[in-house]
């Protein structure tokens, strides 16, 4: 007989190991820090709950051969206090022949005490999983944005991420910021009005903002949505500094837009790297002042060296990332990274299915660093820049 | 009952395409149903026969071949006549 139970402590260097093999396709021990990582996020989360673990497959005589991570979270459904599991790292070592074990642990997920079970990184193979045993695509917050703030850098990148092409985008790159420069200027007429920014006057760039600052705008800003997070400023304050320590896409950038009064109008929190796609972990405001607040988020952006800005859509704001001439995708075949939904209440995951949830990448997986090239260590080159796949939610070979 | 377990194989897993597998073939070793196509048979075989398949029968055993799902079947249908 097979058998699932939950994640323990003394699982943590088995299954550290296990992911290296699954997902970076390594043999050997763990390094102490990955395993640090496992023991951090699953066991020193402050919604760490006995009763929604992670789920370890083992089969008797044999080491463990399957995870499901699961990480609790405290969320209210028209105002009353559920339980969230948000999913992430199912894997299997298919070389151990287990019996359907990626099935299974889905099913004894679905089976556990939470209301919601939800993830922002499900690939193919795992959207596939999820939807066999009954769950379904959150299919508004699997739609991404992206903003393009350099057209020429941006246009360069795009060639950048086919290998053969590289070494044109290099020798082309001083053409494209020389272009970049003068759209910038104002100096190339309609595509220049075109990637204007237009800074909201009257307001004032909160950087580097309080966890407190930033939690106050969660809870006052976040709009009243059916579903959405509850945060002490413990959670909150956790949350944010282990996003922190992803670098997978730079350094997290933080930031609150007052009136000059000191009203608060908005937030952001963005990852940036100069010359990259900034990717946006999340945004809000005073439901008049989102244009104001995404232009002063582009607008550093820009400033900062970034090429363009990307995130999750947050439906409720998709006309106003539609006005500032935003592009809408759908995750594609690679890396195909979808958010999936399962709930026993019916009403809960229509609430989600008509974007009445606030949940952004902060309140899904996406910010957790598992996807960081940093576990990479001795991993064969390049590795540790493969697409997505492999990185979030499962990389399943043959399961 | 095999005829009608191939067919939901070979439209569901193979898209109606060629494959030449024997009754007692492994649908794992050939490549046919994953981990992740089980539960979809599985499914299938709740819907079309009115039965319900607990979770530690999710076995090779059971499941792994157009013959094992046939005995399997036939076994879960006399407990339940």
């Amino acid at each position: 007989m097979s058998s699932i139970r939950e994640f323990r402590r003394e699982d943590v260097a088995n299954v550290a190991a296990l992911w290296l093999k699954v997902f970076r396709r390594r043999d050997g021990p763990a390094p102490k820090h990955l395993q640090d990582y496992f023991r951090n996020v699953f066991f020193d989360s402050p919604w760490r709950d006995p009763e929604l673990p992670s789920l370890v497959y083992q089969e008797p005589g044999k080491g463990v051969a399957g995870f499901l991570g699961v990480i609790p979270r405290a969320m209210s459904f028209h105002g009353a206090p559920i339980r969230a599991a948000v999913c992430t790292q199912l894997m299997v070592d298919e070389s151990a022949r287990p019996s359907y074990a990626a099935a299974k642990l889905v099913k004894a997920l679905f089976a556990g005490a939470q209301d919601l079970s939800f993830s922002d990184g499900a690939n193919g193979v795992s959207e596939k999983l999820w939807h066999s045993a009954g769950g379904s695509v959150a299919l508004l917050y699997s739609l991404r944005w992206t903003q393009v703030l350099r057209p020429a850098e941006y246009a360069l990148h795009q060639l950048r991420r086919r290998e053969p092409l590289q070494r044109l985008a290099r020798a082309l790159l001083p053409g494209a910021r020389a272009i970049d420069a003068a759209v910038a200027r104002g100096a190339l007429g309609v595509l220049s009005r075109k990637y204007r920014l237009r800074q909201p006057p009257g307001t004032v760039v909160e950087h580097a903002p309080s966890d407190e600052t930033l939690l106050s705008c969660v809870r006052q800003l976040c709009g009243r949505r059916a579903l959405q997070p509850q945060y002490s400023l413990e959670s909150f304050g956790w949350l944010v500094s282990r996003a922190g320590d992803k670098k997978l896409h730079g350094d997290l950038r933080k930031g609150v837009v007052r009136r000059l009064g000191g009203e608060i109008l908005g937030w952001y929190l963005y990852y940036l790297q100069p010359g990259e796609v900034a990717q946006v972990l999340q945004f809000g405001g005073q439901p008049g002042a989102i244009h104001g607040v995404l232009d002063t988020l582009a607008g550093d952006a820009l400033r900062q060296g970034a090429v363009a800005l990307a995130g999750q859509v947050e439906p409720r704001f998709a006309v106003e990332l539609a006005d500032r001439g935003c592009n809408f995708a759908l995750p594609g075949k690679t890396p195909g990274i979808w958010a999936v939904a399962h709930s026993k209440n019916a009403a809960l995951l229509d609430a989600i299915h008509r974007g009445d949830a606030f949940l952004t990448r902060l309140e899904g997986e996406w910010w957790a660093r598992f996807s960081d090239p940093l576990w990479s260590e001795g991993a064969p080159r390049g590795s540790e820049h493969l697409p997505s796949v492999g990185q979030f939610f499962p990389r399943t070979d043959r399961i | 009952m095999n005829q009608q377990l191939r067919k939901f194989i070979v439209e569901n897993y193979l898209f109606g395409g060629e494959c030449e597998f024997s009754d007692d073939d492994s649908l794992q070793d050939r490549g046919i149903i994953d981990s992740t196509g089980v539960l979809e048979l599985v499914a299938f075989l709740e819907e079309s026969y009115r039965i319900e398949v607990a979770d530690d029968e999710l076995l090779p055993e059971n499941l792994d071949s157009i013959n094992r799902l046939s005995c399997f079947l036939e076994r879960k249908l006399r407990v339940a006549a």
